[in-house]
């Protein structure tokens, strides 16, 4: 792979990760972005890097200057918040491989940068005697640890990741879940949903809702037609190699960009659907190739 | 035009009496480009919209802001049945707006009238105007089948100009009813749908025999199995569209088209057709690939040959001429030794 250019990260076709014009509320609705991910390929470098292109206007892995440059580079502060819920892992793991990408410590940026964990206490504390009933999950966790803790902004973009996982931990419906991004999404301008899919659990022909397999392929597929970008990455499917990680594929999602517009106006923005092979290294940092 | 194209134009801008039409989508291609072609060729006919969303909550740009009505009907919990009775009030009270002034007043004149049935009765004995009101609904994949019949007829009561364009995803599963014998929403919708257009995505190249990787068992793979989105889908250009429409009579018509939202011009699309001169396309195409720079003579067939090869006449072709199984066809040459009298000569 030595030979092989090194690629910046793009997803919108004005060469840009996260576009401008898409985190302006006078111009577009808020938006929907799914990354999904397999066991065993951690998209954590991805949500890095759009954390650190939301917070600082740009990222290290589309950068080719060396990171002490890059350090003073990313010193120019943008009007933006970033929300993280996740029910996958704690704070020390995303700030851990954050600093290990960008050499700044995401624990200091707590006037933008705000981490809601669900993973911690999920079944002792938030959901009060381990009760995983639908009311229980909608209350304690949706409504009391979740949304009374995000207030509403145009500034704000959250993440959440692992939601899927309440699908087999609780009994909370899939279009509850759907319900919850539903209302989570009226508090910001752009939603970025990160979803771990386990392809055996994938089963269309299933239509028993008692059983994890249907509930879990309706979830997927109410985020999908709600999204408009998808971001998959995938390990190669011919195996493992030195030189590649995995497969990172961006894709439209089922809605247009042009249904996001607050007025009928002419608007080229568009989602840039490009295939890439990324290699992760030992130093945490990430090489992009073109497919 | 012909007649065929004719129906087509005249669904797409409603111009048809058919209250209740139904898209079914996929993940492939999304039914947004005929909604947007639908809202383009009906201008003419349509006075309002009403949206109403269940998939989001952001106005879409074509819903105006004074003239048309924004529902959010997740956020009124729109899936249960006490949602979507609440869904009915902004819609009753849209519709009290925008009553003519005159029929208005005659509304309010009559003072008996607390009752949302009352009010419905009043508002659609009221109306005169041909115009269409066009109600957008985003999914129904959010409801029940019993939800949906009881939704539709709701509506449909509020207002006789009403045109509901309703959208269901079939890449979406469907939960089981508790009831095994309820038909799927599908099914059911076959029955209460007016019109039904069938959106699948057409690879722009599939006439020149270039699948590439964009035929049903990639994307099947792709999507039912790892849940993985292929590039290249979902775009303006690549509406194939299959439309049903069904008469009072009970006659059903049932059309192909391809549709380019962008231009906003169909045809008429014949798939088998379309799989027939794919499938010679690719034999052809193999045939001259191998001849060619193999000799410096000409070995490739052109056109002309081509279609003077296909108007020959073969003696097989004959044969098939007879209706009562298998014959012999024999033709006598002038050097034939043919005996009348004997019974084993005769070749029949």
């Amino acid at each position: 792979m030595g030979t092989r250019q090194k690629q910046d990260l793009t997803i919108f076709n004005d060469n840009s990760v996260i576009c401008p014009q898409l985190l302006d509320s006078k111009i577009f609705h808020p938006f929907t972005g799914l990354i999904t991910s397999v066991e065993g390929t951690s998209p954590i470098w991805l949500i890095n890097t759009l954390i650190e292109e939301l917070l600082f206007g740009k990222c290290r892995l589309n950068s080719s200057v060396s990171s002490h440059h890059h350090n003073t580079s990313l010193s120019k502060k943008l009007d933006r918040q970033v929300t993280y819920i996740s029910l996958s892992n704690n704070l020390s793991y995303y700030s851990y491989y954050f600093k290990k990408l960008t050499s700044i410590d995401l624990t200091t940026q707590q006037d933008r940068f705000q981490f809601i964990n669900c993973f911690d206490d999920l079944f002792t504390k938030i959901l009060k005697d381990g009760d995983i009933s639908e009311e229980s999950v909608v209350k304690n966790l949706f409504e009391t640890h979740i949304l009374k803790n995000i207030a509403p902004s145009n500034n704000r973009i959250i993440f959440i990741d692992g939601l899927e996982f309440l699908v087999s931990a609780s009994n909370v419906k899939p279009i509850t879940m759907v319900k919850f991004l539903h209302n989570l999404q009226k508090s910001c301008q752009g939603l970025f949903l990160i979803s771990s899919v386990d392809e055996e659990l994938i089963d269309f022909a299933e239509n028993n809702d008692r059983l994890i397999e249907h509930r879990i392929t309706q979830f997927y597929s109410y985020m999908i037609h709600k999204s408009n970008f998808v971001v998959n990455a995938r390990p190669l499917s011919t195996g493992r190699a030195d030189d590649i990680s995995g497969n990172l594929r961006i894709s439209k999602g089922m809605v247009g960009l042009d249904w996001l517009l607050k007025h009928p106006q002419p608007n080229n923005l568009q989602v840039l659907e490009k295939e890439y092979l990324f290699l992760v290294k030992k130093d945490f940092t990430v090489d992009l190739f073109y497919k | 035009m012909n007649s065929d194209t004719l129906i087509i134009d005249r669904s797409l801008s409603l111009k048809d009496q058919s209250p209740f039409i139904i898209i079914q989508d996929s993940f492939a291609q999304s039914s947004r480009f005929l909604v947007d072609e639908i809202i383009y060729k009906s201008a003419s006919v349509i006075s309002h919209k009403i949206y109403l969303s269940f998939e989001t909550f952001s106005k879409p740009p074509f819903i105006n802001e004074e003239k048309d009505l924004f529902v959010d009907c997740l956020g009124l919990d729109g899936d249960t049945d006490q949602g979507l009775a609440k869904i009915l009030i902004p819609i009753k009270e849209f519709m009290r707006k925008i009553i003519p002034n005159s029929q208005l007043s005659h509304f309010n004149e009559s003072p008996k009238i607390t009752t949302n049935a009352s009010i419905v009765e009043t508002l659609a004995n009221s109306t005169s105007s041909d115009s269409k009101i066009l109600i957008i609904i985003d999914t129904l994949n959010y409801l029940e089948g019993h939800q949906i019949s009881k939704f539709a007829a709701d509506l449909m009561r509020i207002h006789p100009n009403f045109v509901i364009l309703s959208t269901l995803h079939s890449s979406i599963p469907e939960s089981g009813s508790s009831n095994p014998y309820y038909p799927s929403k599908s099914n059911l919708l076959t029955y209460i749908a007016t019109t039904i257009f069938d959106i699948s995505f057409h690879h722009p190249n599939n006439s020149n025999g270039d699948a590439s990787d964009f035929d049903d068992e990639y994307l099947h793979d792709q999507y039912y199995k790892k849940f993985m989105v292929p590039q290249g889908l979902n775009r303006p250009q690549s509406n194939q569209i299959k439309l049903s429409k069904f008469k009072k009579s009970g006659k059903k018509i049932e059309l192909q088209f391809l549709l380019d939202s962008q231009t906003h011009e169909f045809s008429l699309y014949d798939p088998d057709a379309a799989l027939q001169a794919r499938e010679s396309a690719v034999v052809v195409e193999g045939d001259e690939s191998l001849l060619k720079d193999l000799s410096t003579f000409n070995l490739s067939t052109s056109d002309k040959q081509k279609q003077a090869r296909n108007q020959v006449e073969l003696p097989y072709l004959d044969a098939q001429k007879f209706q009562d199984g298998g014959a012999i066809v024999y033709q006598f040459e002038k050097d034939d030794d043919y005996d009348e009298e004997d019974p084993y000569e005769d070749p029949f």
